[in-house]
């Protein structure tokens, strides 16, 4: 979709109730974008339309030109069209966008991946080789969660995420693509998740693409950052005292003596002058490997075919991923580094947590149904199961309770 | 499919930080397996000629 940025213009403060829209910037020159391409190249009505819908899928292609031939029917024109435009460029925004980055979500991300991948099947001398010529990054970032969890909130952890947007997003990380001829598509996937769809006109080299841009920038410039070590403050006793798994509730009858010594023994376990350090774990994947994986049945459509190459490539990139993760924490471990090494307590600390987090809330479902069968008198034995299982989630907190310390 | 690369030989004192991980390098198709992928690709096509026959 094209994002050209233009200068502002206030011709859209006509349009009434659309105060809201006028503050975001992005979508204003987005508008004034396609109204000015309709001016300078003569576009009409409907190939702005077709400008505007070009990248959606088949189906909401046809609901949005359907609004605009009802919205042609009243007449609209001017400010009321693109009162129009902008609705409409509402919609595309919640489908394709994140909104807390204004980056594409993997909606947008699978959608053109379909694009991509139909575009090398249209090839004249198609050959298995040209399937070199498409590849996916998987990132994930790596201790989003304790970062949440530790700070007590998401503020931290957004500054994480939009660190590696903007990492992403950087002039080095650009410029490698660019120099490498490759179209991408950067997107946030979801969670702590991040994708990029590579197309180039030659085959990709993937140990190169490894070494030189997941390695050699993403992860440098993150391990790298100023700003990480900021995210996760050691020196701050709040995260400190989340670290050792203490409650607001434990320190608050303490004196600011006895809380000091407690704070003291708990930096004893971490390295002095440690500092957070941002990393990310990424697994990439071409279509040459990703589309042996899948099968093509006769039934299948030629959109189905898509479909599944598309799944496969994203599947593979994320098992390279979660093996690159795996690795990384290998590293962490056997590293001379005790940084490194306690990196990796604070990954586990919430990994543990969560694992038994997980039990719990499986045992206490369970329970609740076993709680509603006894309520209905349709199992009268089940009381005594009933406290089995409570014994067994007593059993399980103070496990929880042991990881936190 | 996947066969891990020679280990990344650090310079003298160097240390390597952990994000560096070793790049899995990928196994070559089997010729067999090339074949299979020919095949599909031929199926593909083929799909491709029938969706563009399709009335739109």
């Amino acid at each position: 979709m094209k994002k050209e940025q233009l200068s502002t213009d206030d011709d859209l403060h006509v349009v009434k109730g659309q105060e809201k829209e006028l503050n975001d910037k992005r979508l204003h020159n987005f508008v004034m974008a396609i109204s000015k391409k309709g001016e300078v190249e003569k576009l009409t009505i409907d190939e702005m339309i077709e400008e505007l819908v070009v990248d959606l899928p088949v189906k909401l292609q046809k609901e949005m030109i359907r609004a605009f031939e009802r919205f042609q029917k009243k007449g609209l024109q001017g400010a009321d069209l693109k009162e129009e435009v902008v609705e409409i460029r509402r919609i595309l925004k919640a489908v394709y966008e994140d909104p807390r980055f204004e980056m594409e979500n993997k909606v947008y991300a699978k959608l053109q991946a379909i694009k991509m991948i139909d575009g090398v099947f249209n090839e004249e001398n198609l050959t298995a080789e040209s399937f070199r010529k498409i590849a996916r990054i998987s990132f994930d970032l790596n201790g989003l969660k304790a970062v949440n969890d530790l700070t007590g909130s998401h503020g931290q952890g957004d500054k994480y995420l939009r660190l590696m947007v903007d990492i992403l997003r950087g002039d080095k990380a650009s410029a490698w693509l660019t120099q490498k001829g490759m179209e991408a598509v950067i997107t946030i996937d979801g969670g702590d998740e991040f994708g990029v769809i590579l197309k180039s006109e030659d085959q990709i080299d993937e140990k190169e693409l490894n070494d030189e841009f997941i390695v050699g920038i993403v992860k440098k410039e993150l391990w790298e950052s100023e700003v990480s070590r900021g995210i996760l403050d050691f020196d701050d006793a709040n995260v400190i005292e989340a670290y050792a798994g203490l409650n607001r509730g434990d320190l608050t009858a303490k004196t600011a003596e006895e809380r000091e010594i407690i704070l003291e023994e708990i930096r004893k376990g971490i390295p002095d002058g440690y500092f957070f350090r941002a990393a990310v774990s990424g697994g990439v994947a071409t279509l040459y490997e990703s589309f042996a994986h899948i099968e093509i049945e006769a039934k299948d459509s030629y959109e189905k075919v898509l479909e599944k190459a598309m799944g496969s490539l994203f599947d593979l990139s994320d098992k390279e991923m979660q093996v690159d993760k795996v690795n990384f924490k290998v590293n962490l471990a056997k590293s001379q580094d005790p940084h490194e090494n306690f990196l990796l307590k604070v990954y586990s600390r919430t990994d543990s947590e969560k694992e038994l987090r997980n039990i719990l809330d499986a045992y206490e479902l369970f329970l609740r149904n076993v709680e509603e069968a006894v309520e209905e008198g349709t199992a009268s034995v089940l009381p005594k199961v009933i406290e089995d299982l409570k014994k067994q989630i007593s059993e399980i907190e103070q496990r929880a309770k042991k990881v936190k310390k | 499919m996947t066969i891990p690369n020679d280990k990344k030989k650090d310079a003298p004192g160097e240390v390597q930080p952990a994000y560096n991980t070793t790049f899995r390098q990928r196994v070559p198709y089997a010729p067999e397996e090339l074949e299979r992928l020919n095949e599909m690709i031929r199926q593909v096509q083929l799909k491709r000629v029938e969706e563009q026959k399709k009335p739109k």
